[in-house]
C-alpha cells in the first residue's frame, strides 16, 4: 500500500549524495 | 587529509573519495564471484558506477596501483542513506578495508545530518557461508537487523539492516 505522504515524498527531488560524498577526499584510517 | 590515529604496526588504510570508479567496481566484483556471481547484477553496479562517487580503499603502507576494496552509496532523503555496494579483494579480506571504507563513508554522511545508513544484503532465510560473512561483518559495525523480505530481488531473501549514525557507533 503506499500512502498519498509516501507518494508525495518521493516526488521531491532530495539529492542522492550527500555533499560531503561529491567532494574529493583522501584519509587515513587504521587498521584498529 | 583526516588522520584517525595511525599505529605503526597495524598500517593504516588509505582511503579517496568523491569520484566515479566503475574500472575498480567491475574489477573487483570479478573477483567475488560467491557474492557478485549474477552477471546483470554485475553490470547494473558498474553502470551505477560510473556517475556515482565511489569510496576507494587503498593500502596504506606502499604504493598500490589499484584499489582493494570499493563502496558506492546513495542518500535516498535527507536523513536516511544506503550503502548499496561493497566489494573487497578477498585477498584484503579481515584487513580492515571494508571497516575503513564504511567509516569514511561514516564520516561523510553523518558530516551532512544523515542519521540512519541502511544495508541490503541476502537474507539468513536462504543459507549462504560468504553472505553470513557479511552479515557478521555489518552487525560487528553495528547494523541490526530490520527486516527480511521476498520479492525485492527474484529468489533471494533480502535483509534490510539499519544503523543509527547518532548512536550506533560501534567500531
Amino acid at each position: 500500500m503506499i500512502l498519498p505522504q509516501a507518494a508525495e515524498a518521493t516526488l521531491i527531488p532530495w539529492p542522492r549524495a550527500a555533499k560531503a560524498m561529491l567532494r574529493a577526499q583522501e584519509r587515513v584510517i587504521s587498521r584498529t | 587529509m583526516v588522520r584517525h590515529g595511525d599505529h605503526a604496526d597495524r598500517p593504516a588504510w588509505r582511503v579517496t573519495s568523491g569520484e566515479p570508479a566503475p574500472d575498480a567496481v567491475e574489477r573487483l566484483l570479478r573477483v567475488l564471484p560467491d557474492w557478485f556471481g549474477i552477471e546483470s547484477s554485475v553490470l547494473e553496479y558498474v553502470a551505477a558506477a560510473r556517475t556515482r562517487p565511489a569510496y576507494l580503499a587503498w593500502p596504506g603502507d606502499r604504493q598500490a596501483a589499484r584499489p582493494s576494496g570499493v563502496l558506492l552509496a546513495c542518500r535516498h532523503f535527507p536523513a536516511s542513506a544506503e550503502l548499496n555496494l561493497m566489494a573487497v579483494d578477498p585477498a584484503c579480506h579481515r584487513c580492515g578495508a571494508g571497516r575503513a571504507l564504511v567509516a569514511a563513508l561514516e564520516a561523510d554522511l553523518i558530516a551532512d545530518g544523515v542519521e540512519f545508513l541502511q544495508v541490503k544484503t541476502q537474507g539468513p532465510a536462504r543459507p549462504d557461508a560468504g553472505y553470513e560473512k557479511t552479515r557478521q561483518f555489518y552487525s560487528a559495525l553495528g547494523f541490526q537487523p530490520l527486516e527480511e523480505i521476498h520479492g525485492l530481488w527474484p529468489g533471494i531473501p533480502c535483509l534490510i539492516t539499519i544503523k543509527s549514525l547518532r548512536t550506533g557507533r560501534r567500531r
